[in-house]
């Protein structure tokens, strides 16, 4: 969907209209559960975490700038905020990576206008996938479970300094794999793509 | 990208993925502060770390999920409850033709008033006009000089219970003070002729002094500058004075 279309539902849904909120479930919905879930390990957690994150754009619209970019990555940097506050708060163990993960998956939610957009995520995904499982375990516990270079090398019983060059050779082989081999470099493609996320 | 830069560029991507320790982060805030390089590169991991949000197969949650949100937004507060309302284009251009009409209306209305007052003194003037040409015109009719901080014509008859004051030169006063008449009895008694104040823009002041006794019971005449309102007697200096 366009950036002009989801632009025009927040500014409906800063001016009260429910159903504006709702198309914008109906859009993202997926992913914001998709990715608590995957945080938390917990589907009805993540339910929670999915209520809370609409209705935080509900009462925060007017606070999202559209010259911020898109909305997709807005919403959900709130949804994996709000997630990371929940797992500090109940002092979670780090949850474990599904990985039954199938290809199958990506087409449950079907959205015929953003082919492109499923298949760049779809990429990067395949891309994590095919770091060396050390690699993408300290950067999934990173990003996914918040926890800094210490608190991985504790968790995985790893020196830090090990951490930190899994962490950093994982990340600059997804630069090189994702961002350079899919011509995301630059910039003018890839503020194409956001926009049209 | 300087040697300097090595020990930051390496620790770009945790920084993306808020992944450093606090000492570690304030360092690299310090140093993209000072190195485009670095920011350009920052730029980079950032972009991959955005990716990571959206890397995950989608999965759509229980329907109960969208039914319990309705039920919540529901019992919240409107959005609009944390300040201003956005308003729509066409609700916004018609607030501000009806502010341009608003404002077109005061102003049009603050003429009016304008042209009203102007033709009330006018009508003052004509009035005072004619019962001066008609004091002239009656028998017996005179014309005295005034004399003092300014000039004037004094018309009157001597047997009719009014006069015509005609002055030039007198100075405009403000708001707190008027021009008083006092007619002078034989006894040295002053009695009050009326207030007036000179029109702004006007060369000249008419003014038509009521008496309740024929003007012959009078030995002359004077002006003086008074509080508003008047006074009981005069106070202030004398700026017009005749005697009959």
């Amino acid at each position: 969907m366009s950036q002009l279309a989801d632009d025009n539902l927040i500014e409906r849904i800063a001016n009260g209209e429910q159903q504006a909120l709702l198309h914008l479930y109906d859009r993202y919905s997926s992913r914001v559960y998709a990715l608590a879930l995957r945080m938390l390990g917990d589907p009805m957690s993540a339910e929670e975490i999915t209520q809370d994150v609409f209705l935080k754009l509900w009462s925060r619209a007017r606070s999202y700038l559209s010259s911020r970019g898109a909305l997709a990555p807005w919403l959900l940097t709130i949804a994996r905020n709000t997630t990371l506050d929940r797992l500090r708060l109940e002092r979670r163990r780090p949850a474990l990576a599904d990985d039954e993960e199938s290809e199958e998956t990506w087409l449950d939610i079907a959205d015929e206008e953003s082919t492109s957009e499923e298949a760049r995520w779809r990429s990067l995904h395949f891309a994590v996938q095919s770091l060396s499982p050390e690699q993408r375990q300290v950067i999934e516990l990173a990003y996914y479970q918040g926890l800094s270079h210490s608190q991985i090398a504790e968790h995985l019983g790893w020196p830090v300094g090990t951490v930190k060059t899994r962490l950093r050779m994982g990340m600059d082989q997804l630069r090189q794999q994702w961002l350079y081999s899919n011509g995301e470099v630059n910039g003018k493609k890839s503020k194409t793509a956001w926009r049209d996320v | 990208m300087n040697a300097s830069c090595q020990p930051f560029r390496d620790l770009l991507p945790a920084y993306t993925l808020e992944a450093l320790d606090p000492n570690e982060s304030r360092a690299v805030d310090a140093h993209l502060k000072a190195c485009p390089d670095c920011r350009a590169s920052l730029e980079e991991y950032r972009r991959v770390s955005e990716g990571l949000l959206f890397a995950l197969p989608p999965k759509a949650p229980p329907p109960r999920v969208r039914a319990k949100l309705i039920a919540r937004m529901a019992a919240s507060k409107k959005p609009a409850a944390s300040g201003l309302r956005i308003w729509p284009i066409w609700q916004l251009a018609g607030g501000l033709a009806l502010a341009v009409l608003l404002i077109l209306n005061i102003s049009t209305m603050a003429q009016l008033q304008s042209l009203q007052r102007q033709q009330i003194a006018l009508t003052r003037q004509l009035h005072t006009s004619q019962t001066a040409l008609a004091l002239v015109a009656y028998p017996e009719g005179r014309t005295l000089s005034v004399t003092g901080q300014g000039i004037g014509t004094l018309v009157l008859n001597s047997e009719l219970l009014s006069g015509v004051l005609f002055a030039w030169g007198l100075d405009p006063l403000d708001e707190t003070h008027t021009y008083q008449v006092w007619l002078i009895q034989p006894d040295g008694r002053r009695v009050s002729g009326g207030l007036f104040r000179p029109e702004p823009g006007q060369p000249f002041v008419s003014v038509v002094i009521p008496s309740s006794r024929p003007f012959s019971d009078f030995t002359g005449l004077g002006v003086t500058v008074e509080p508003s309102g008047g006074s009981p007697g005069p106070t202030g200096p004398r700026v017009l004075g005749a005697s009959f």
